[in-house]
């Protein structure tokens, strides 16, 4: 009984503190070259254990890659830089980066995913990696970020 | 007190604007390696040794492929706050001057010497030069590109970023569809490491050589001369201590009759906040030397943007 009671409030801590951190588990990939000025074309894997693409997580998942993961190299194109540098900027100004994912959810304005791009793999029961190639508007994303002092743009302090 | 309100806000606006140091220059210019290859070369008489240069004029004015690629750079720099230096503009005032030039040799009779490429230089003032080359490469109906763009340090020639690599072989896509993705595509690690450059000019300063050196005269100064119990050699290390980032220089070879410092980290702007160069930084050490107790006289000579010389002992 005592074993029943502690498996279930670790379950609910567990799913408590995933909704707290907030952030989809995920890989970034490139998604292939574009000569799309001011845009990135990038692949996501999101974790799930439904089998339904969640496409805000995928769309969140693209953003958080692009900011602070950087994007691995695949389809021919070279790995990118994060934009923000590392995820401890996302801890330097977490006030700004709470609104941006979660009150406001300004991430969205900035990722769309490219139709009939989703592709499921099971991994195990209840358990799956689904992907989808998302575009990610990073120049705009780059200049937001800059105006709101989030990160230093190349001519600053010139 | 509004008069006073507005002399605080004009004297706190113009402070900042005279704390910011200058916005580095940029200049894309193809390599030479690129230039060799498409026969965009020239050869110039270097005092009676024959050499071979890029042909940038020929290039600019003909290659259709280089004008869309400098022409890609320049608005994507441009859209993050760098506007390049042209390179055809500054051709066309290069030959301005070199008209000027010859005006001047035939009134006095001497001509002024003067290599293409440190007439570029001279002219263009740049402080970083991208180094662009490319290679369209063939392997039966597909092509790809390889695409190469490095920032040159015009001051010390180091390499300062870089990206470089081949895109996806095409079997349709025109050539300059191909340049354009591989401009597109690297630009953002291209910048990226161009910003830990600048990150490091501020936090360490700008990086130059200072070489002095010594008349051979009959002032009878070098650099083992001794003033108040420290050779002149250990007054100019001080100094030097004192005026450079952190304290930070290196000090390759030295002999009494001449110093050679590297890795000189100059700051980006002097005391009252004006935009300080190697000149200016070496003219401080000259002036220093001329006040009492050394009361050296000295002459200082530029060698490109990123190396100064302090000759002592005369002007």
């Amino acid at each position: 009984m005592n074993r029943k009671i502690t498996a279930v409030i670790l379950s609910i801590s567990l799913a408590i503190g995933t909704a707290i951190a907030g952030s989809p588990q995920f890989d970034i990939e490139c998604g292939g070259v574009t000569a799309k000025e001011g845009y990135y074309l990038v692949k996501v894997w999101v974790h799930s254990n439904k089998k339904a693409p969640d496409d805000m997580a995928i769309r969140e998942a693209a953003v958080r890659g692009v900011l602070f993961r950087g994007v691995a190299p695949a389809e021919g194109c070279q790995s990118l830089r994060p934009i923000a540098g590392s995820q401890t900027s996302e801890d330097q100004h977490a006030d700004y980066f709470n609104a941006f994912f979660n009150t406001e959810k300004k991430y969205l304005s900035y990722a769309s995913i490219i139709s009939g791009s989703y592709e499921t793999e099971k991994l195990k029961k209840k358990s799956y990696r689904i992907g989808a190639k998302v575009m990610v508007a990073k120049d705009q994303l780059r200049r937001d970020l800059e105006n709101a002092g989030i990160i230093r743009g190349l001519s600053t302090g010139f | 007190m509004k008069k006073l309100t507005l002399i605080i806000t004009f004297a706190i606006i113009s402070a900042s604007m005279f704390s910011q140091a200058r916005k580095p220059e940029i200049m894309v210019v193809p390599s030479d390696v690129w230039c060799n290859s498409k026969g965009y070369i020239q050869t110039y008489d270097n005092q009676g040794l024959v050499e071979q240069i890029p042909d940038y004029k020929k290039a600019v004015k003909t290659d259709k492929e280089l004008s869309n690629m400098i022409g890609k750079i320049s608005n994507m720099m441009a859209d993050r706050g760098f506007p390049l230096v042209d390179l055809s503009a500054t051709i066309s005032s290069i030959e301005r001057r070199q008209a000027e030039d010859e005006l001047i040799t035939s009134k006095q009779g001497a001509a002024i010497a003067e290599s293409p490429l440190d007439q570029l230089r001279r002219t263009a003032k740049a402080d970083i030069i991208l180094s662009l080359d490319w290679t369209v490469n063939e392997n039966g109906p597909k092509r790809s590109v390889t695409y190469n763009l490095q920032g040159l340090d015009a001051y010390t020639n180091k390499v300062i970023a870089g990206v470089q690599g081949t895109g996806n072989p095409s079997l349709t896509a025109e050539t300059a569809v191909l340049l354009e993705e591989a401009v597109v595509s690297n630009m953002d690690n291209f910048t990226s490491r161009l910003q830990d450059y600048f990150d490091d000019l501020f936090a360490n300063g700008r990086e130059v050589v200072v070489t002095v050196r010594v008349f051979d005269n009959s002032a009878g100064i070098d650099l083992d001369s001794e003033y108040d119990g420290y050779l002149l050699s250990e007054i100019i290390d001080e100094w030097m201590a004192d005026n450079t980032v952190n304290s930070r220089f290196g000090k390759s070879d030295a002999t009494e009759n001449y110093i050679n410092y590297h890795q000189v980290r100059i700051p980006l702007y002097n005391e009252k906040g004006r935009s300080m160069d190697t000149e200016m930084f070496v003219r401080n050490l000259a002036r220093y030397l001329r006040q009492a107790p050394y009361n050296i006289p000295s002459k200082v000579m530029m060698r490109g943007l990123g190396e100064a010389i302090l000759i002592l002992g005369d002007k």
